[in-house]
């Protein structure tokens, strides 16, 4: 067996677990619970804010138009400049639990006023990006409230997600993460005078989308995500 | 007698071949930059944004007019005090060493009176050039690639939205055309010492170039004055493109160049009035 | 009536002294020759008159009114040729005159240019750029620009350079007419002085930033001997005879001509000895005229 990280983290997972100890919730039941509620949802489009906020980045609120296709197309639409961030866009949870996954129940946790179970999420295959994911989840609701992932090329982020009348679909999400030596070609597009100190290492980027005006199930056609098809990993 | 004066001068100047060299320069620049950037300027927008990437999904016109101008007037902004000194170096020098003062002196006219209608004809032909560069690299970049937002690192990295760029690019033009009459104003002070045309043309760029170089270098002593030297003031044309305008360092710096034009056209004046015309 | 009043002027570049504590006076009407050789100051002396360089000492009045900085009218009184005239050379003729008079503070006249050019003898080169223009055209052209906005006093320095005989006699008729029908006071800088000589009624030597000599050209002329050239029948009896009175030297030429040095009032005495003695006196010539009396003082 290759001693990949994935490999890794699930030796030390199964080595401190043996099986669920009776009276634990079953994992997959909660998170089988999760996709049901989502699968009901085949596609939407609505309308979201995109809100940077990274120390040495300065972009204004922007707005697009998201398309979504259960488990994975995605796209947004905008006639102006977006910045989208690769990681943690809400909907990437499905991918995940729609691969070939492990999953481990880690108890619970009080955040906000709920307590939340703590799944572990370990993918079986080297498609996805994500090599250990934590959900925490509402069991009351099924609903995904926290994420926190682990990456093969992009590190570590957290993603919080907030629900209103159009749940399972999100209010919003905010996506948290560690900016790495982001190398830009300063004198290329302007003076040298960016502050490098704060792209060092431990700075720290978030990332708000406020979701609204929801359009499910329309039957949005494949073909309208191949056109400059953005897939989010 | 002003008035006419500068009639005079304007006159002369746009009668004379050299006065459209910058002019010619600025087309043929802007219109090579226009045709690279129309060939390549993808895979340049993929080089500089090629990390960004790995964080973000960049989506829209990042290819667009305003980021051209932007990259263009970056690039020529150390180039442009050449094209002024070429013709402002040039107009009281010139003169001095085609012993045309001999006949225009003998006449009824003020030195003083002389100079100040040099220095306005000077500020009209700078804020030609300077409309000039701004329409061709706005105007062309816009006509071929349209309009869109445009990432600027400039104490941090700025995404300018479109609707907001073209009052910034105005007003970046605007503080632009101020540090290129301070150029032609520092430029008449060696103009009026000299005789012929090429010693002011060579000292005033000296000067720009000695003191870009003195603020560049992260040396103690040279940061310490670095806030005294013109050439950084006249570089916060880029100030424009922040995220947010900071007005008193704008105004800050408009003053300081303000008063470098008035002290140099004051320096010019001290040295022309007591001249011996002996050409 | 004066037009111009030099008092005690002095100017200096560095350690060469150029100008020398001067001292002369224009009438009014003259026609004022400058004389000096190269490097003597007339030069420095006209641009001291034209506030072009300003004075170390002394005093410059013209029409009553003192030259500085200051008083900038009274370049409109005047016109000057400096030199080698310089123009804008990238511009026509027409144009230089034009921007000229503007200078002047007056509304450029295209009839009064076209008719100025035609004065210089430019007429058919009024559009043309003068980069093209020969060293001739330019001198006519430099007087033009002296003339063309009517001042009182006119100062040419060097007119004739460049300019051929018909030239010559072209610009010494101009400044003639000038001076006698326009009534305009000319001061002529030259150091050639057959050109002064013919038509300066005073003149100022000047040698080595100093005035050495002042007055009409008669009045100059009168206290040097002047050599006289002489033709007689008898060549050898003359210059015996000469010899004899104490005209010294007497040089026989070729042929029936003498050569001795007399004072202009002894002429008809000299005249007077040769025929007595049946001597046939069939000319007399004086043959120098300012030239060696110049050369005398510089």
């Amino acid at each position: 067996m290759k001693l990949t990280l994935r490999n890794i983290a699930l030796i030390f997972l199964l080595s401190g677990f043996t099986a669920p100890a009776s009276g634990e919730p079953d994992p997959e039941a909660i998170l089988e619970a999760v996709k049901s509620r989502f699968r009901t949802i085949v596609d939407f489009t609505a309308e979201v804010v995109i809100e940077i906020n990274v120390d040495f980045i300065n972009i204004p609120d922007k707005s697009a138009r998201l398309i979504y296709k259960y488990p994975n197309k995605l796209k947004f639409k905008s006639g102006s400049f977006l910045m989208i961030p690769r990681k943690g866009i809400g909907f990437s949870v499905f991918e995940l639990l729609e691969s070939d996954y492990s999953a481990i129940y880690a108890g619970t946790e009080d955040r906000d006023g709920r307590q939340l179970d703590r799944i572990k999420v370990i993918p079986l295959s080297d498609k996805p990006d994500i090599v250990l994911a934590t959900l925490f989840i509402d069991a009351g609701d099924s609903l995904v409230r926290y994420m926190e992932a682990t990456t093969r090329k992009s590190g570590f982020f957290t993603t919080e997600f907030a629900y209103g009348e159009d749940a399972p679909l999100p209010e919003s999400n905010t996506i948290r993460f560690e900016v790495e030596k982001i190398r830009l070609p300063l004198k290329f597009m302007g003076g040298t005078t960016v502050d490098k100190s704060k792209m060092k290492e431990g700075a720290v980027g978030e990332i708000i989308l406020r979701y609204g005006g929801y359009e499910i199930n329309r039957g949005l056609e494949d073909k309208l995500f191949e056109e400059d098809s953005v897939r989010v990993d | 007698m002003m008035g006419i004066l500068i009639h005079i001068e304007l006159e002369k100047l746009f009668r004379r071949g050299r006065s459209y060299i910058p002019v010619l320069a600025v087309l043929v620049i802007i219109g090579v930059i226009q045709v690279g950037m129309m060939l390549d300027g993808v895979s340049l927008i993929d080089f500089v944004s090629e990390n960004l990437q790995e964080v973000f999904i960049l989506e829209g016109n990042l290819l667009n007019g305003y980021l051209i101008a932007f990259i263009s007037i970056n690039g020529l902004w150390i180039h442009v005090p050449i094209l002024v000194v070429i013709v402002t170096g040039d107009m009281i020098s010139g003169e001095a060493g085609a012993g045309t003062f001999r006949m225009v002196l003998s006449r009824p006219v003020s030195r003083t009176r002389l100079i100040l209608a040099k220095f306005l004809t000077a500020m009209v032909y700078v804020a030609m050039l300077v409309a000039l560069l701004a329409v061709l690299s706005l105007g062309l970049g816009i006509l071929f690639f349209g309009k869109g937002d445009i990432i600027v690192m400039f104490e941090s990295i700025n995404i300018l939205p479109e609707e907001i760029l073209m009052g910034r690019f105005l007003m970046a033009f605007l503080f632009g055309m101020l540090g290129m009459w301070l150029v032609a104003a520092l430029s008449f002070v060696f103009s009026a010492l000299a005789e012929n045309s090429l010693s002011p043309i060579i000292l005033t760029m000296a000067i720009i170039i000695l003191f870009t170089i003195v603020s560049g270098f992260e040396i103690n002593i040279f940061q310490t004055i670095r806030p005294y030297l013109f050439t950084t003031h006249m570089n916060n044309w880029q100030s424009f493109f922040d995220f947010e305008l900071d007005w008193n360092r704008i105004g800050r710096s408009a003053g300081v160049l303000v008063l470098h034009i008035l002290a140099f056209i004051a320096a010019t004046l001290v040295i022309f009035r007591k001249k011996d015309i002996t050409t | 009536m004066t037009a111009l009043e030099v008092r005690d002027l002095y100017k200096s570049f560095g350690e060469i002294r150029a100008v020398d504590g001067l001292d002369f006076t224009v009438n009014r009407g003259d026609i004022y020759g400058l004389l000096g050789v190269n490097g003597s100051g007339k030069s420095t002396t006209i641009r001291l008159l034209l506030h072009l360089i300003a004075p170390d000492r002394g005093r410059m009045v013209i029409s009553g009114i003192p030259v500085n900085g200051r008083n900038l009218e009274l370049r409109r009184k005047m016109g000057a040729l400096i030199e080698r005239p310089d123009f804008y050379n990238y511009l026509s003729a027409y144009k230089n005159l034009e921007i000229l008079l503007k200078y002047s503070g007056l509304r450029p006249d295209r009839r009064l240019i076209r008719e100025t050019l035609q004065r210089v003898g430019l007429e058919k080169f009024g559009d043309k750029k003068v980069r093209i223009f020969s060293q001739g055209m330019r001198q006519r052209l430099g007087i033009a620009q002296a003339m063309i906005h009517d001042p009182e006093l006119i100062i040419l320095d060097e007119p004739a350079n460049g300019l051929d005989p018909h030239g010559m006699v072209d610009i010494r008729n101009l400044i003639l007419r000038l001076n006698r029908e326009y009534g305009k006071t000319i001061i002529l800088s030259s150091h050639m002085l057959r050109e002064i000589e013919m038509i300066a009624n005073r003149m100022l030597i000047i040698d080595g930033g100093k005035a050495v000599a002042e007055g009409t050209v008669s009045e100059l002329l009168q206290s040097y001997e002047s050599r006289l050239r002489l033709q007689v029948s008898d060549v050898n009896k003359a210059c015996a005879l000469l010899e004899e009175a104490g005209y010294e030297p007497v040089e026989p030429t070729d042929g029936n001509e003498i050569r001795c040095r007399v004072k202009v009032e002894e002429v008809p005495a000299v005249t007077r000895l040769l025929v007595e003695k049946n001597i046939s006196v069939y000319a007399v010539v004086p043959e120098k005229s300012l030239e060696e009396y110049f050369i005398s003082l510089t």
